[in-house]
């Protein structure tokens, strides 16, 4: 936390996900300050992924709050859960098949629904609001994929300006300078014209990152990018993250590279059974973890 | 008659043969276009997020739409065109509109099918990345998903336009069961100028069945140029 005085730039409020009976995520809390760099690890299945993905909704939360800039991309509260509701609607049940509903019964059922109408109306109108922003806050939050997700139809160059370009926040000239300059910084300038399926897996994942950074977001997010890689070309691309964080920029990174971790990251985040277990700084983390799940994971992986 | 004698005669009605062919291209060609358009907006609505009322109501219709019409065959469907509703078009001096339509409608089903699976053949990645750098979903869509999914689909399309091609022959028998004005397509000419010579009869269908089967060769040339034109940005 470089600025802990300062409002925070992301912020996560009791963030919960549920893919229909399966919670992936139970409750996540997290400030996000300007400068920051965030590494979450965790074992496969605990959820790490879907709290990236949940930051710029391409995964819709269930519950909780997400404030970007200090405004709302994401607000809602369940009024029961779907535990509640089901034990609910059972009470209903078994007061009807027993035959005489009394008024206190009826009285429940009413405000059940009443409360389940309300609750919908509330999703609906979260959806309407967060569809109308999301793509503005979006631009503002870059985003690199494990698989890359070049557009092949595309050139490099192609790759980097379209959203610049469609979105009109520079001219073709502009963001075609722009893309240059930050295809020289990864190393890539003379690879512009090409295709994105004649490069390699390291070098496609370094397009990947100049085309986030073409849009110049105030923070980045990174859903395990070098995993997907040959080993020979993981250090590529964590050296281009590293040269980024030390030029300041905001990164969340979900990864198992516990060097890249410890060396480049100011905090670091364990999560497990969608909660964070640990939060720590990465010497203390690495060296005196306090949650014996983490001590358990770090034992296995170094 | 010996053979000499009938190629001379095809050789000698060879005009109105080609202007026969040139009617049966025409059906066929601005069927397509009709039918691609259809199809791409049925594949939008049945792909699109169904969150709201009107998509919903569309996606329906849409479902509606495709199970009709590739639930019942074509000669059924152009039987009622002209019989009921296109009647007020089947006698017009534009005699090509009800068979134009009728295949247009026909094929616009086969085209959303063969377009939605394009599009649901494309990496969920490539929508997710395009979302993530601000685009809209439409954006994504048309710049990203579909470029892609065309070179996808290409050969199906290829499919579907080679079968509309060999189907509009079908048109010429319709007239005699429903009235109307008739369709001088390929093989109507063909039957006409058949009743006219019985002796040259076989020798007339046979040369349908080449005139066919050389622009079928011709669309299967196209289809090969237009898949190495596309799969320039492949690796090598």
């Amino acid at each position: 936390m470089k600025e802990p005085n300062s409002a925070p730039l992301l912020q996560v409020k009791s963030l919960c996900k549920q893919f229909n009976e399966n919670k992936v995520l139970n409750g996540i809390d997290l400030n996000i300050y300007r400068g920051d760099v965030i590494a979450i690890i965790g074992p496969s299945g605990c959820g790490k992924s879907t709290f990236l993905r949940c930051l710029n909704l391409l995964e819709t939360p269930s519950a909780g709050e997400i404030i970007f800039q200090d405004e709302h991309i994401f607000k809602l509260y369940s009024l029961y859960t779907k535990e509640e509701i089901k034990a609910l609607k059972a009470e209903i049940k078994q007061a009807k098949a027993n035959g005489n509903p009394t008024q206190e019964l009826e009285a429940k059922i009413t405000a059940l629904y009443t409360k389940l109408k309300e609750q919908k109306a509330e999703e609906k109108l979260i959806f309407k609001l967060t569809n109308k922003t999301i793509d503005t806050h979006r631009q503002k939050i870059g985003m690199v994929f494990q698989q890359f997700n070049l557009f092949p139809n595309l050139t490099i160059m192609g790759n980097i300006t379209l959203a610049p370009v469609k979105l009109k926040k520079m001219s073709k000239e502009q963001a075609e300078q722009k893309a240059l300059e930050l295809l020289d910084k990864v190393g890539l300038r003379d690879r512009a014209n090409d295709y994105p399926s004649s490069l390699s897996g390291g070098m496609k994942q370094r397009v990947a990152i100049v085309r986030a950074l073409a849009m110049e977001p105030e923070i980045m997010l990174f859903d395990e990018p070098t995993s997907a890689l040959d080993p020979e070309m993981v250090g590529e691309v964590l050296k281009v993250m590293s040269d980024l964080a030390k030029e300041g920029m905001t990164m969340v990174v979900v990864t198992h590279e516990m060097g890249f971790a410890r060396e480049v990251a100011n905090r670091i985040l364990f999560i497990d059974g969608g909660v964070i277990k640990e939060e720590n700084s990465p010497n203390e983390f690495f060296e005196n973890p306090q949650n014996d799940r983490l001590k358990e994971f770090l034992s296995k992986v170094l | 008659m010996d053979l000499a004698a009938q190629l001379e005669y095809i050789f000698t009605v060879r005009g109105l043969l080609i202007e026969g062919l040139g009617i049966s291209l025409l059906i066929a060609l601005v069927a397509v276009i009709i039918g691609f358009f259809i199809g791409v907006i049925l594949a939008m609505i049945k792909i699109a997020p169904k969150n709201n009322a009107v998509i919903k109501v569309l996606d329906k219709i849409a479902d509606l739409y495709i199970t009709v019409i590739r639930g019942t065959p074509m000669l059924v469907q152009l039987l009622i065109m002209y019989g009921v509703v296109l009647v007020s078009f089947k006698s017009s001096s534009t005699n090509l509109i009800v068979p134009i339509v009728s295949f247009g409608i026909n094929s616009g089903a086969y085209m959303a099918e063969i377009i939605r699976s394009g599009i649901n053949s494309i990496d969920k990645g490539q929508m997710e990345a395009g979302r993530s750098l601000g685009l809209s979903w439409a954006t994504t869509m048309f710049k990203i998903i579909i470029p892609q999914a065309i070179k996808v689909v290409i050969p199906t399309i290829f499919n579907e336009i080679i079968i509309l091609v060999k189907e509009t022959s079908v048109v010429c028998y319709i007239v005699l069961r429903v009235g109307g004005q008739q369709v001088w397509d390929l093989l109507g000419i063909a039957e006409k100028l058949g009743i006219a010579k019985p002796a040259c009869y076989m020798s007339l269908i046979f040369s349908v069945a080449i005139m066919y089967l050389v622009i079928v060769l011709i669309l299967t040339l196209a289809q090969k140029l237009i898949e190495r034109s596309l799969a320039k940005n492949e690796r090598t």
